[in-house]
Formats: C-alpha cells, structure tokens, sequence
C-alpha cells in the first residue's frame, strides 16, 4: 500500500497540478488509465467545488490524501471552507432535453457515478470526503 | 490564461471550427467559453467544435460547450462537435449529452452537414 500527500492553495489554476499528482501517484502503480482517468475525474470535480463555492472568495487550501491498496484506490479530500455534504445534493436529470437541462449537479454526480464508495464528515472544522475505487473489479456500470 | 488549454478557430465553407486542445476543467475552461461566445456575439451561427486534441473534460467544460449551444438555439444556429476522443466521449454518455448534441466523427462531415 502507498500514501501520497499534495496541499495546494485553493486556487483555479491550481487544478492542473492536482491532476497531474493523480496521474503520477496512479501511473507509477500501474492504475489502468480508464480507471486512472475516472479518479482524475472525481478528484477534479471535488476540488474544483471547493475552489468555486467552499471558500467563497477566502484564502484556503485542499488537502488531498491518495492511498493505492491492491483492491483500493482511496482518496481522502479536506478542505476548511463553509461546510458542504455533496452527498445530500439531488441528481440532475440527464435525460432533459435541451430546453430543460440544466447543469448544476452534474460534477458531484458524476463523482457518484464513476466512485464504488463516499463518505463524508465534518471533522474539527474541515469537510472532509472519503472516495474509493476499486482496482481489481470488472469496469463500473458507465 | 492557462498552460493546459489552447483554443484557436478558422472558418470553413462559412462555418466556424474552434479547436480546442489540452483539457477542459474549470479553470482552462474560460478560455474555450470566451473563444465560442465572442464568435456568437459577432455573428456566427454555425459552428464546429473539433475536440481531436481534448484529452480531458469536466462538468465545467460541459456547462461552457451546454450553454454556447443554448445561446446558438436561441438564435437559430447550431453548434456540432466532432472528433471527441473515447475517454471524452464517455464524459459525454455520462452526462446524457450524447443526446443533446449532434456529435460527427470527423470535422468534414460536422462542416459539411451545415451545406
């Protein structure tokens, strides 16, 4: 099993970076890229949430904690902007039509979509989420 | 504005085709969103995207490309998307925009089913 840690200020342009710490902690343990591709997903729609709505224009930072196990990739993501449960937010209704679509909900459910697991408290002033993937499993229903 | 993005458009047979290469989150996105609105203001109606060189898209470059086709509706035109990459194309199905917008797999066919 193995740790990587990144904190980086809570800022938009930081998004790359984050990225990037993903693909390399996934790449260097052999992560197939469909699933790699699915964390990156899930990662970036989260910090792009704090970045836009958690800290409401404060100064912050995202703590991003990466653990690959041999059946888990689990990412544990802080923050300690206004506290947010992205668990409790509704599913959009993909199948609107285009009149009728809207786009709020569509990161965090995607977050649902492509994850096996989340979990999320709020911990000693920080929201805190929990996600987890499995590695070793046939591909998820998408 | 971003590292990660690059944006350049041409216009051909009357059609306007943006390229966007790198990835589309919510930071790079912004540069795509004011490429694509700024040829909306200034008269275009149709347009192609060609995503060929979009290696990665979040709900954030959905909402950019969602709201551009919205505008275009409004004003009798069309946006097409061509060339999205696999990993591109499942953000697509996930979102159920594979059923919003018209999606071509290559960039003559988006043009040409503007003649």
């Amino acid at each position: 099993m193995k740790r990587y840690t990144l904190q980086v200020p809570a800022d938009l342009p930081n998004l790359e970076i984050i990225a990037d710490f993903i693909a390399s902690s996934l790449d260097q343990n052999g992560i197939d890229d469909r699933v790699a591709y699915d964390i990156r997903l899930a990662v970036d729609e989260i910090c792009s949430n704090i970045m836009l709505y958690g800290y409401r224009g404060s100064k912050g930072a995202i703590d991003i904690d990466c653990t690959v196990g041999d059946q888990y990739v689990q990412l544990e993501i802080a923050d300690e902007g206004v506290p947010f449960n992205p668990l409790t937010l509704p599913d959009p209704d993909i199948d609107a039509d285009l009149d009728h679509r809207k786009i709020g909900g569509l990161g965090i459910f995607f977050v649902k979509t492509v994850m096996d697991e989340l979990e999320y408290k709020f911990r000693g002033g920080r929201n805190v989420l929990t996600m987890k993937k499995r590695v070793n499993a046939p591909p998820s229903g998408h | 504005m971003s590292g990660s993005l690059d944006v350049s458009n041409r216009q051909v047979n009357g059609v306007d085709v943006v390229f966007i290469r790198g990835r589309m989150d919510a930071h790079s996105s912004t540069e795509a969103g004011a490429t694509i609105n700024g040829l909306i203001e200034g008269g275009s109606r149709r347009i192609v995207v060609n995503l060929s060189g979009l290696e990665y898209i979040s709900s954030s470059g959905l909402r950019i490309l969602l709201s551009a086709l919205k505008q275009l509706k409004k004003e009798d035109g069309a946006l097409k998307l061509a060339c999205l990459q696999p990993s591109v194309r499942e953000v697509f199905a996930m979102a159920g925009f594979d059923r919003i917008f018209l999606l071509y797999d290559d960039e003559e066919s988006a043009v040409n089913s503007f003649a």
